[in-house]
């Protein structure tokens, strides 16, 4: 049996999201409160011990990042809420925490509490709350990526990886130390989240780190190795934008 | 412009289903809608997408638009076995408004199983989008200003990707008694 509580200012938010949580987990999860700012939040995280919390994003002038800045450790577990943004929502994604979009379809809440409460452990929410914390303040290369790989989480400096490679539904990531990991996404979503920190798609199946670019060899398309000796060719139709790319490092 | 009417006839539908006493019609469509609306404007900002994510923003407009018309219909898209849609590029929300066109004024005064036809096909460095529908289309006079300004705007955006100036007549629409056909020609565009 869970207890959780609710950080929601919006009262027709937190209502449905209420009386969604009732509906499909009536006897699962015990809703002990909701909460409209971060001090009462975390007022009622100390004195109450949920188990789980459903924090959105957005809290009049605060965040619900300003809500984990105040807990040196936390002993909950959490699923994001947020109705529209850009910004947070990449910082989510960098540390795989679950997050839900306004207005909160059911299957979808259903799905992450599912996920939430049997797979991920307190241990490795932990490490996520973390990763993002550290995010938010660092500056764009020394970001940290959270990386879910069968049963294991890698907490990786993007400045680490050297190109991810893309394998049909799964991507292999290719690292300075030579690790070789493989997730369950495709490449695109890699080349979305890492489009602002010098990741750039040479062909279809490549995305490479352009920190990593050793050398460049002219030619129609041309060629590039990386600094693990790795040979990739650059695809005709990307050339020019590569250029350009690597001009601005 | 398209979307934006869209909206308010959206918002109009959902009024509909709350005075009807029908909130979980309601919600369905209102999930529906919100979905609709992220996608678009995301894709609004970028300047090409892919034929793949074409598809998918269409699918969820129609989903949509179901659930408004008074009976249902069904919409079948097919593409090339040859082509690589994940890597096929267009300007994005293209084929929406003739889409619209073919579910509003075609299949929308029809009696009988609507049906809409849209077709992706490429050959040499001209891809050819076709949106067909068997409904008994109005005459084109009729519905002549807000069918021409739709058409007017594709044009102008496919001229602006067409550099090398292949395609003479980007666009065409024709109102046979039995539906309307919508051709769209774009150049062929990769990304990799």
């Amino acid at each position: 049996m869970i207890t959780a509580i609710i950080v929601e200012d919006e009262k027709h938010c937190e209502e449905r999201l209420v009386g969604l949580i009732k509906k499909q987990f009536p006897k699962a999860i015990i809703i002990l409160g909701s909460y409209n700012t971060v001090d009462e939040a975390q007022h009622a995280i100390t004195t109450l011990n949920p188990s789980l919390v459903f924090l959105d994003v957005q809290l009049g002038q605060l965040t619900g990042f300003d809500l984990l800045e105040r807990f040196n450790v936390i002993d909950f577990k959490l699923i994001f809420t947020t109705a529209y943004d850009k910004f947070a929502l990449q910082a989510i994604k960098f540390s795989t925490i679950d997050y839900l979009l306004k207005p909160i379809e059911s299957s979808e809440l259903a799905e992450a509490i599912t996920k939430v409460v049997d797979v991920i452990s307190l241990e490795s929410m932990r490490e996520m709350v973390s990763v993002l914390g550290a995010n938010l303040k660092t500056p764009n290369d020394k970001k940290i990526l959270t990386i879910a790989s069968g049963n294991k989480y890698y907490y990786l400096p993007i400045s680490d990886i050297i190109r991810c490679q893309s394998n049909i539904n799964y991507t292999t990531i290719y690292t300075r130390d030579q690790k070789k990991i493989i997730v369950a996404k495709v490449l695109k979503e890699y080349e979305e989240l890492l489009a602002d920190y010098n990741f750039f798609r040479v062909h279809n199946s490549e995305l490479v780190n352009l920190t990593c670019v050793k050398s460049y060899t002219k030619g129609k398309g041309g060629s590039i190795t990386l600094i693990d000796g790795t040979e990739l060719e650059v695809s005709t139709r990307r050339k020019e934008d590569f250029i350009k790319k690597m001009k601005t490092l | 412009m398209d979307h934006v009417h869209n909206l308010f006839n959206s918002l109009n539908s959902i009024m509909n289903y709350i005075k009807n006493n029908q909130p979980d019609d309601a919600e369905v469509f209102l999930i529906r809608f919100s979905k609709l609306m992220r996608i678009v404007l995301e894709q609004s900002e970028k300047e090409y997408i892919s034929i793949g994510e074409e598809i998918n923003t269409l699918k969820n407009y129609i989903e949509l638009e179901k659930g408004r018309l008074q009976h249902t219909f069904e919409c079948n898209i097919s593409v090339d076995e040859s082509m690589d849609i994940e890597n096929t590029l267009l300007p994005p929300l293209i084929l929406q408004p003739f889409v619209e066109n073919s579910i509003w004024h075609g299949i929308a005064h029809m009696s009988g199983k609507g049906a809409i036809d849209i077709n992706i096909t490429s050959e040499g460095q001209i891809v050819k989008f076709t949106v067909k529908d068997n409904g008994t289309a109005r005459s084109f006079d009729t519905q002549k200003n807000t069918i021409s300004l739709g058409i007017k705007i594709t044009k102008e955006r496919i001229k602006m990707m067409d550099e090398n100036n292949i395609i003479s007549n980007p666009v065409s629409v024709q109102d046979e008694k039995t539906g309307y056909i919508s051709e769209i020609f774009i150049p062929l565009k990769l990304n990799y």
